[in-house]
């Protein structure tokens, strides 16, 4: 059996923060944790290697570093993926999920990473990946090494039921939604329900509410008449032509465009990408989704003191909420930080 | 009312220089295809092809599938408002071949000149494999036309042509010379049933928007058309088509045809309920206050029937969804126990909010599973209706190599999850 083992630039044994952008470098044989894991296996015959890559290299060149993760596992063709442990480390427990993850999705072999549950790469675990809970900090590391052997021993073994009770025993157990197979179609299970519904029997909703994160609209501070207002939108109005090649669905970017100097939106300059709504009335007239001439208005009437020089935009459809709360935080950060203090955020 | 169903099964489908349904064997001549369609399909180049379940044949740029089913004795049309003048149906003798699909493939003539919503999106089946459990039709046989308008075809035109086209030649095979079969006979009707039953309709809304993503009712748009009452019959005659190419959402013009959630209450009518019949809405207005207002007529169409309670469905996804939960709201505020049945966005990693909007309401749904969540799609030795897949507008694929991507590829893919079972779980 093949086991490759990913490890960033410290765990590797390369170097500290000054190695942080190494790129990935792929080592025969066992190294550092490694080594623990493959004596605990000498008895299964097994080939070892090892993936090192900066824990930097691999968040700023992730489809560089994913790349020359893919050569290596062509090259070795393990038959057994590990990362890490990476405790509470941040950035090394982001890079250990994707990479199992990654691997599990594309290469179709088990993949096993360990890490604390604070660990934000809780967050980007795919499904069938194991996350073997382990303490804070590498204090917790022969203790985490066992369990990676454990573990290992019966994957060899093909034992279901011992890898299932591995899995509530020392897995992290993070609630994510997959789906299953339910035993019957969804017309049967929805007539069932009614009649249960209707005649008191107790019944489950299959999809549970989920509470949703409040995020409760600020006081202006200071008065309208001195604020910088600031025109954001989620409806896709970019420049005719989409020169940032802005996504019209499952949107993972956002743009600023200026509108300095202009006093409404014409007609013909701009467009909507968006699959989400009729855009065609928009394209018509595109201050009816970033209303700058009634801004105008109001700016020369001094009703607030000043519009923001560039209008903000994304496109909010088919995305993922994670996602479109990353590009608000992001939107807000540069907005908060030119000094602009009220926006008028229109949607679809 | 009452139609009389006349359903006949293949087991076998093939080229023939005759069009003949002889047992379960269905002899198909192009020729005989081509002379049905030669005045709709001027400056559109077809290719005809067989797919079959359980074959390793990937279809792709699915734009619709059609049910074979056409009138007997020639008494009015199926597919109303398509062909001549509108006649109502769901009475009278339909013949159809149940497991026959006509499927459509095709991409439009002048995709640049369409506006972001109007494009439509990738679809395709897979006969087997990983993929056939999330592609809709992929347990049915099928005559597939693979079309290509040259440029002097607009594309309004083409949306038009590739409808009729399927149509006409869904009620041309149904009427094809039988020999040595008889079909199954049903009769599709609503009759009177135990009163004590609890009365239930069905709540069925549909994606129409604009063109490209809107469903027809007798010809008609339905964003033009307010809640109406449906009979169970009407639409085994074809009353409800689609025009709607947001493929993995869609609701194929088959399936409006052959409902399973129709089929499962009209099984259950007289049984433990008392089937009332279909509620037709409409999703996807275009304010809160009109989504608000389709909710509450739906409900008081529903109250106005003596509905105790409804099962609702809802074609299409995210903007959609808040109608059909204004719906479900407005059912359960007028007392109407409501079961609502939609698809999860969960996210690739699981840990997504599931449903763009949930109200509290809504306390008893099914799920057809996540979505979003990435599956590996091997290759299949055969592919039908083009050479490269785009990966919803975002970049293009070879469908002959294997790749990772989540359902939304398939088409019908919503729908046929929910028929497979498929539902979402926390992960133990």
């Amino acid at each position: 059996m093949k086991v490759l083992h990913y490890l960033n630039q410290f765990f590797a044994q390369i170097g500290g923060e000054e190695k942080a952008g190494q790129e990935v470098l792929f080592i025969p044989g066992a190294v550092g944790a490694g080594t623990v894991i493959e004596n605990a296996l000498k008895d299964h015959g097994v080939e070892y290697a090892t993936l090192a890559c900066g824990d930097n290299y691999f968040h700023e060149q992730e489809e560089k570093a994913l790349r020359g993760i893919r050569d290596a596992l062509e090259q070795f063709q393990p038959d057994l993926f590990l990362a890490g442990p990476a405790f509470n480390a941040g950035r090394y427990g982001l890079a250990c999920a994707k990479v199992c993850s990654w691997v599990r999705d594309n290469w179709r072999i088990p993949a096993i990473t360990g890490m604390h549950e604070d660990n934000p790469g809780t967050k980007e675990i795919g499904r069938h990946v194991f996350v073997i809970q382990t303490g804070a900090s590498a204090a917790s590391m022969q203790e985490s090494l066992r369990r990676f052997s454990l573990l290992i021993e019966r994957l060899l073994s093909g034992d279901n039921t011992a890898i299932e009770n591995f899995r509530a025993e020392h897995c992290l157990p993070i609630p994510r939604r997959f789906t299953v197979r339910s035993g019957a179609p969804d017309h049967v299970r929805a007539a069932d329900l009614l009649l249960a519904k209707i005649q008191g029997r107790p019944y489950e909703s299959e999809i549970p509410q989920v509470e949703t994160k409040q995020h409760p609209i600020p006081n202006l501070t200071g008065k309208l008449r001195d604020a910088t207002v600031a025109l954001v939108t989620e409806g896709g109005l970019v420049p005719k032509g989409n020169p940032d090649r802005l996504e019209s669905s499952r949107g993972s970017r956002y743009f600023k465009y200026t509108i300095e100097g202009r006093e409404n939106l014409r007609q013909g300059e701009f467009e909507a990408m968006h699959t989400g709504y009729d855009t065609s009335t928009v394209d018509k007239d595109p201050d009816r989704i970033v209303p700058l001439d009634a801004m105008r208005v109001l700016e020369k009437g001094k009703r607030f003191k000043k519009l923001h020089d560039h209008y903000f935009v994304t496109t909010g459809t088919g995305a993922m909420p994670s996602k479109m709360e990353e590009i608000g935080a992001g939107i807000a950060e540069e907005l908060a930080g030119s000094g602009v203090g009220a926006v008028i955020l229109t949607a679809t | 009312m009452e139609l009389q169903l006349l359903d006949y099964a293949l087991e076998e489908i093939q080229w023939s220089e005759h069009t003949a349904l002889n047992g379960k064997s269905l002899s198909v001549c192009v020729g005989d295809l081509q002379e049905q369609i030669k005045d709709l399909s001027h400056g559109i180049q077809i290719d005809y092809e067989l797919a079959r379940p359980g074959e390793s044949k990937r279809i792709v740029h699915v734009l619709d599938t059609v049910l074979p089913i056409a009138k007997l004795n020639r008494s009015g049309s199926t597919f109303p408002g398509f062909e001549g003048a509108a006649q109502l149906v769901g009475t009278g003798q339909t013949t159809r071949i149940r497991n026959l699909l006509v499927t459509i493939a095709a991409r439009f003539p002048h995709p640049e000149a369409m506006t972001p919503i109007e494009k439509p999106r990738e679809g395709m089946i897979d006969m087997a494999g990983v993929g056939a459990p999330y592609s809709y039709g992929s347990d049915y046989f099928h005559l597939i036309l693979a079309l290509t308008p040259d440029s002097s075809v607009s594309n309004a035109a083409f949306d038009q042509a590739l409808r009729n086209i399927a149509l006409r030649c869904a009620r041309f095979l149904a009427q094809v010379d039988k020999n040595g079969n008889e079909p199954d006979r049903k009769i599709i009707a609503l009759k009177p049933v135990d009163k004590r039953l609890p009365k239930v309709v069905l709540i069925y809304q549909v994606q129409s928007q604009l063109v490209c993503a809107r469903t027809f009712y007798y010809g008609e748009e339905v964003s033009k058309t307010l809640p109406t009452f449906v009979h169970p019959a009407e639409f085994f005659d074809g009353a409800v088509v689609s025009g709607n190419y947001k493929s993995e959402r869609k609701i194929p013009t088959s399936r409006h045809c052959a409902n399973p959630f129709i089929a499962e209450l009209l099984e259950r009518h007289g049984k433990t309920m008392n089937f009332l019949g279909v509620i037709l809405s409409r999703g996807y207005n275009d304010s809160f206050e009109q989504k608000k207002k389709m909710g509450l007529w739906v409900a008081r169409l529903a109250r106005n029937l003596g509905a105790d309670g409804a099962v609702a469905f809802m074609e299409g996804t995210g903007n959609g969804t808040v109608d059909f939960m204004q719906t479900v709201k407005a059912c359960e505020d007028e007392g109407i126990r409501t079961v609502a049945v939609l698809h999860e966005s969960n996210g690739p990693k699981g840990y997504e909010r599931p449903l763009v909007d949930h109200p509290k309401e809504a306390d008893s749904m099914i799920s057809r599973g996540n979505v979003s969540e990435k599956i590996y799609i091997p290759p299949l030795a055969t592919v039908i209706g083009g050479a490269e897949i785009d990966l919803h507008l975002k970049a293009t694929h070879d469908p002959r190599l294997p790749f990772l991507f989540d359902p939304t590829i398939f088409f019908g893919s919503y729908s046929k999850m929910g028929d497979c079972g498929f539902r979402a779980a926390y992960e133990s």
